[in-house]
């Protein structure tokens, strides 16, 4: 069952000090996500990812196109119906220092969404501390504030103030970036844990591939603010078929040293091209050496190559 | 105090920094230890205040104020062969070798590189600081250099200005200004964190071919093991501010003999299995202010025993320069 469907979404921004350039960042996106499945979204920094997620949650008006959530256009709401949505669609951003308020203990920080969306518990102390041991905190941190928390205590709290309010999805955007691999591990499991419970749908964004490939069920490539190929986490995986998805998968290094020499990498050239000069017809034409005359002219189409697996690219076309 | 094996850079032992806060004495680096050969890469791993950058920088006397280097000795050999230790050089005497024999790359090339100065700029200053050319031949040396770390038309980028190179572009620079003058060591401090994984494969392969083109000695201070399983040889896991493991890098990921390194290598996702449930450390680092005796992994380790609490690990040798510092390999 598709919980949120983005039709040729386009989030372009206007270029500060020229009228007629913009920066494409989101540039005609179809997307679904499914009810309780993780939808890794991975890409290198720039290619609109975060923007991406931020559109799934109406956080940012889209220049163009829809977003459809639970059968509604996100786009289109207002008032009562718009905090609804709010509700129900959570964002969780890399930098808990810069989501949590410095000056709010974790008993304050908590108590804001609930307060604010009229969900105040009778006695918020005592639930509140029970919500904190789902997230592995304990009574003891109910009072501190940001700074007396380690960065992945901080993390818990701004998960569980997302959770609060019984989302049935959330964007994770680099939830543990910022954390040492140990404690990442702990937040990984623990969202892992937290869907398997309730059922939520994520959207997962990471740059980290390794941790894509742990959390997600399906995942999308993006390249330039278009996705160029999106499937089943084993079909990405084990049979990439757009070349740029094989030289990202190639350029991950492996935890195994004995794969990691075993194997014979080609490296990808060049860095990618700014969403302002976007290339016309495929994207990723200049970096690509099986590029063909035709993939400079025409952009290739997202196209269904198989059961749950599709590619935006002229050399899977039939 | 022994000298240096043949081929052997460095040698450091015992290395121990504390850092004089208002908050208490931080013992950021105690008793490390390090072991360079030419041509060696050396991974040193850790987590977030695990000393791994304290101690590389404290090779160098890099330590400033309320920071202090207790104790230790940094043998180093120049290139004229003479074995020196570097904490006992004047200030004057490590300035000639850093940046000459010894040169760094750090985490962000924004920072280290002035947005007032060329790439060339960069590279020119480093080779007149320590050699007697003219200011023609140093620039056309930097032009060179910057055409080694693969910068697409050097000549022109070579008169850019940091703003106009992008990330990849801006660490190339650093890298070249760093192999300016052909150093014995390099020692590289997370040099591809901030960079995406394309681009940090092309500097990893570049950092690799350098290093056989000079034959010089690479450390290279990282928390992600992925980077270490593709370029090291040999691997030093720090925690607490203390050396626990050190071995090949094979030995180090096929049979890890310290509970930490081996609990730290299963939470690392994998990006070529399916993983069901990823191994958690519990807990968190060790705050290191005033720290008492015992093995400071003691408290997040399963296989804890009363002596664990009490006493410091011994560094235990299994052979084959295999080190490991917990009481669990201790002969009765």
């Amino acid at each position: 069952m598709t919980l949120l469907r983005m039709v040729n979404v386009k989030k372009h921004f206007r270029v500060r000090g020229s009228l007629f350039k913009t920066l494409k960042a989101v540039d005609g996106v179809n997307l679904e996500v499914y009810a309780g499945e993780t939808l890794g979204l991975v890409g290198e920094s720039g290619c609109g990812k975060s923007t991406l997620g931020r559109l799934a949650v109406h956080l940012v008006e889209p220049t163009s196109g829809k977003i459809i959530f639970d059968s509604v256009d996100v786009t289109k709401l207002k008032g009562d119906s718009l905090k609804s949505f709010r509700r129900k669609a959570q964002i969780v951003f890399q930098d808990p220092n810069s989501s949590l308020n410095p000056r709010m203990t974790v008993f304050e920080a908590l108590l804001e969404p609930l307060s604010e969306h009229g969900m105040l518990p009778e006695d918020p102390e005592a639930t509140l501390v029970e919500h904190l041991a789902s997230v592995g905190l304990s009574k003891e941190h109910l009072h501190r504030y940001p700074h007396e928390l380690s960065g992945g205590q901080k993390q818990r709290v701004a998960l569980l103030r997302a959770l609060l309010l019984n989302p049935s999805f959330i964007v994770l955007d680099e939830p543990t970036s910022s954390l040492d691999v140990s404690v990442q591990a702990q937040i990984l499991n623990l969202l892992k844990d937290i869907q398997r419970e309730r059922g939520i749908s994520y959207l997962f964004i990471s740059h980290d591939i390794g941790v894509v490939r742990y959390m997600s069920d399906r995942i999308a490539v993006m390249y330039l603010g278009k996705i160029v190929e999106v499937g089943s986490a084993d079909a990405v995986f084990e049979n990439p078929l757009h070349p740029y998805t094989r030289y990202l998968l190639a350029s991950i290094p492996i935890p195994n040293p004995k794969l990691a020499r075993g194997r014979r990498r080609e490296l990808i050239q060049g860095e990618p091209p700014s969403p302002i000069d976007v290339p016309p017809g495929c994207r990723f034409h200049p970096r690509c050496p099986f590029a063909t005359e035709r993939c400079k002219r025409e952009e290739p189409p997202l196209t269904s190559v198989e059961r749950d697996h599709a590619v935006a690219c002229w050399l899977h076309a039939k | 105090m022994s000298g240096l094996e043949e081929r052997q850079v460095l040698k450091a032992r015992n290395v121990t920094v504390r850092f004089y806060t208002y908050a208490g004495v931080v013992h950021a680096v105690t008793g490390a230890y390090l072991d360079v050969y030419e041509g060696e890469t050396i991974a040193i791993v850790g987590e977030t205040g695990s000393g791994k950058s304290v101690f590389t920088r404290a090779l160098t006397g890099l330590i400033e104020p309320p920071g202090k280097i207790e104790s230790g000795s940094v043998l180093f050999r120049r290139r004229n062969g003479e074995v020196v230790d570097l904490l006992k050089l004047s200030r004057e005497d490590l300035r000639r070798v850093r940046g000459d024999e010894i040169s760094y790359v750090f985490q962000d090339p924004s920072s280290a590189l002035d947005p007032l100065y060329t790439a060339a700029d960069h590279i020119v200053e480093t080779i007149l600081v320590h050699r007697d050319v003219s200011k023609g031949e140093a620039f056309s040396e930097a032009v060179q250099l910057l055409r080694d770390v693969a910068i697409p038309n050097p000549e022109l980028r070579a008169k850019n200005y940091p703003h106009e190179l992008s990330g990849g572009q801006k660490q190339r620079v650093v890298i070249a200004t760093a192999m300016a003058n052909k150093p014995r060591l390099l020692i590289a401090d997370e040099p591809t964190t901030n960079l995406d994984v394309t681009v940090q494969a092309q500097i990893l392969d570049l950092l690799a071919s350098l290093k056989g083109k000079y034959g010089m000695g690479m450390l290279l201070i990282t928390h992600n093991l992925g980077v270490v399983a593709e370029v090291a040889d040999r691997v030093y896991v720090m925690y607490g501010g203390r050396i626990v493991e050190s071995a090949d890098v094979f030995t180090i990921y096929e049979s890890p003999a310290h509970p930490y390194t081996a609990m730290l290598l299963k939470s690392v996702p994998d990006p070529t299995r399916k993983i069901d449930k990823l191994e958690s450390i519990p807990g968190t680092v060790p705050d290191l202010i005033d720290v008492g005796p015992g093995c400071l992994f003691a408290p997040r380790c399963p296989f804890a025993k009363d002596v664990c609490q009490r006493q410091t690990p011994p560094a235990i040798e299994l052979g084959d320069r295999h080190v490991v510092h917990c009481w669990l390999h201790a002969k009765r």
